[in-house]
């Protein structure tokens, strides 16, 4: 591991057990430090030029480490070149040294330099170090190179807690799918199982989504909506049916306003009728009221004249006889031809409004049974209306069914997967029992008793856990995590995928017991021998267990690097920041 | 019956039916159309009474009927 600045400690890492350690020197103070040496900082740059994502700011990326590059001479696919990523361009990876035979060859960037962007580095080291190819996992849930290398590379705190997950927010199809890839299983089957939820979890959002609001609909059950579609479709044939015996007639308004006109005279004339019926009336009864004057009462009137107006009557008795005659008469005469007049008028009158209703009833048996073009228009767009309705309402009982469907298919293909994975488990028995061997043999050479790795499968899919004896202390479920990752290492190497690096931060010590420690670093160094593989690990000077390892282990010869807090110039980057 | 007496007050008396007949008279009018007029008037009441006043002024001299038509005399 090297970096293009002067003052970092390039390190030789070689094949066995590689101890980095920070010194507490007898000068530094009550208030020196170890931390901060450059431990995670190693970590982090192996990890920086293994693809890890980056942002700006933050990790190797902050403003004290600009223009530095960080480069790491590796063996890939059994070629060594040398992989160089530069803070103020991270998205770069040079490479040097020959790549033949390589899935992906480098290209050159704009300076002529060969190399990688991310993502096809990441590709590369997919294969070379798991075995996976682009085929192999062409869907979206699939073992990814940088997950897969987080299990051998803990690069955060968070990543001590447990074995199975490396950081705390990781995803349970994450886990599922690389452990069962790390452990031998079908982690294809972990895929299938999330695609399940997935389509469980969208089914239950747009339910929810529809309770709320969000989405338009109503979850009314599919019984409510077949009777609602019923009485629908019904009204839709009603109104087909009138649509369908409509007939247009061209002249409708003008038939409808003669039609109009007649009522009009019509009404008129009845009107005129009953004024004239009451003249009539009055007529009839004034023949009977008005009574002329007496023979008697005319005489007396003529005496009398005669006596108060002595001189005035210059008329006879005869000729007042006649005058009285002619007046009665006149007005009698009168009266008949009125009365003559007006039911003749009435007669007439009568006749006309017949002759008017008859015109008038034609008019309204042509409109019988037809209708205006406007009329025939909004009857149709009522029935679009309604047809529109129908089919919105169809499309949701269909959207239900589908639903319902659904629901009930992800029900048997869990049930299904879950047979099948279980069967594939059993015919898999072979290779993860030696997964499983490997982890109780390393467990028992660090604790009394062998621990457990148990693999189980349930309707969420694989469930990992890991058993040993007095587990709740902080120290033992480091040491799991040991053991799962040495575990997990020796298999893939077992296996003959290309993995051959475990590092750990010291943090994987924290609270172990210094015999433990003493016997992991030594188990570390038996298996590494044996499997061919390299072990990194940073340690604090003082957390070497030094009297506990056995006569024949010389860890001295394993420190690769020694970091002191006397000054800056011990820290592997020469400097802090 | 004609003057007013004791006992037949002014307007009841044929002179007064007379008077308002007059009144009415402006242009020559058949019988009808003048007893149209004066039915409503309080002193007529009945087409007797109206009879009796137009026979009184026919009687001296103050109407005449020609062709069936009312007119005033002019004296």
């Amino acid at each position: 591991m090297r970096a293009n600045r002067r003052g970092f400690h390039g390190i030789i890492f070689t094949a066995g057990v590689n101890l980095v350690l920070a010194d507490r020197s007898n000068t530094s103070g009550e208030k020196d430090t170890t931390n901060a040496l450059g431990k995670s900082t190693l970590i982090d740059i192996i990890d920086f030029c293994l693809a890890s994502n980056t942002a700006p700011g933050k990790g190797l990326r902050v403003d004290a480490l600009q223009g530095w590059a960080f480069t790491l001479d590796l063996t890939i696919a059994g070629s060594d070149v040398c992989v160089t990523r530069a803070t103020d361009a991270p998205s770069f990876f040079a490479i040097e040294g020959p790549t033949e035979g390589w899935p992906l060859r480098p290209t050159n960037n704009k300076e002529g330099v060969p190399g990688f962007d991310a993502k096809k580095w990441r590709a590369v080291l997919a294969w070379a170090l798991f075995g996976l190819t682009e085929a192999s996992a062409g869907r979206g849930y699939k073992p990814s190179a940088r997950s897969l290398l987080s299990y051998f590379n803990r690069n955060q705190p968070a990543a001590y807690n447990t074995p199975f997950k490396y950081f705390d927010n990781q995803k349970v199809w994450d886990i599922q799918v690389h452990n069962a890839f790390l452990l031998g299983l079908d982690w294809d089957k972990a895929v299938m199982w999330q695609q399940l939820k997935d389509q469980r979890n969208a089914l239950d959002a747009l339910k929810q989504a529809i309770k709320t609001g969000a989405v338009d609909g109503e979850l009314a059950s599919l019984g409510e909506l077949e009777a609602e579609r019923l009485q629908l479709s019904t009204q839709l044939e009603r109104e087909r049916a009138a649509l369908s015996t409509f007939q247009v007639m061209p002249q409708y308004r003008e038939i409808e306003a003669q039609a109009n006109t007649l009522t009009a005279e019509i009404h008129a004339l009845v009107n005129l009728n009953i004024t004239d019926r009451r003249r009539l009336d009055r007529y009839r009864e004034t023949v009977v009221a008005e009574g002329p004057p007496t023979d008697d009462r005319l005489e007396a009137l003529y005496t009398e004249a005669g006596v108060a107006l002595p001189g005035a009557v210059i008329k006879t008795l005869a000729a007042a006889r006649a005058f009285n005659e002619q007046i009665v008469t006149n007005r009698r005469q009168f009266i008949a031809s009125e009365i003559a007049a007006l039911e003749v008028g009435l007669e007439a009158r009568n006749a006309e409004i017949a002759a008017l209703t008859e015109r008038r009833a034609g008019y309204l048996n042509a409109l019988a049974g037809q209708g205006a073009l406007e009329e025939l228009t909004q009857l149709q767009e009522l029935f679009a209306a309604t047809r529109l309705k129908v089919d919105e309402l169809t499309s949701r009982i269909t959207q239900l069914r589908q639903m319902t469907t659904k629901a009930d298919t992800i029900k048997v293909e869990t049930v299904e997967l879950k047979r099948a994975a279980a069967l594939d488990y059993e015919e898999r028995r072979p290779l993860w029992s030696q997964a499983l061997s490997l982890f109780s043999d390393f467990s028992e050479h660090l604790y009394k008793t062998p621990g457990r790795l148990v693999i189980d499968i349930d309707d969420t899919g694989y469930k990992f856990d890991v058993e040993i004896a007095g587990s709740p202390s902080e120290g033992i479920s480091k040491m799991k995590i040991f053991c799962y990752d040495l575990m997990l290492l020796c298999f893939a190497r077992q296996r003959g995928l290309g993995i051959d690096f475990l590092i750990h931060d010291s943090t994987i010590f924290d609270g172990v017991d210094p015999r433990q420690r003493a016997h992991a670093l030594e188990l570390a160094a038996e298996m590494s021998a044996k499997y061919g593989f390299q072990y990194i690990c940073t340690l604090n000077t003082d957390m070497v267990p030094v009297s506990d390892f056995s006569s024949t282990f010389d860890h001295q010869a394993l420190v690769r690097l020694r970091l002191t807090d006397t000054d800056p110039s011990g820290s592997l980057l020469g400097f802090r920041y | 019956m004609i003057l007013p007496t004791k006992h037949i007050a002014e307007q009841e008396a044929l002179i007064g039916v007379g008077a308002t007949l007059l009144a009415h008279l402006v242009t020559p009018m058949t019988v009808s159309g003048l007893w149209e007029r004066l039915k409503g008037e309080p002193n007529v009441g009945t087409f007797e009474r109206f009879a009796l006043a137009a026979n009184l002024l026919y009687l001296i001299g103050a109407i005449d009927l020609k062709d069936g038509i009312i007119v005033r005399v002019v004296s």
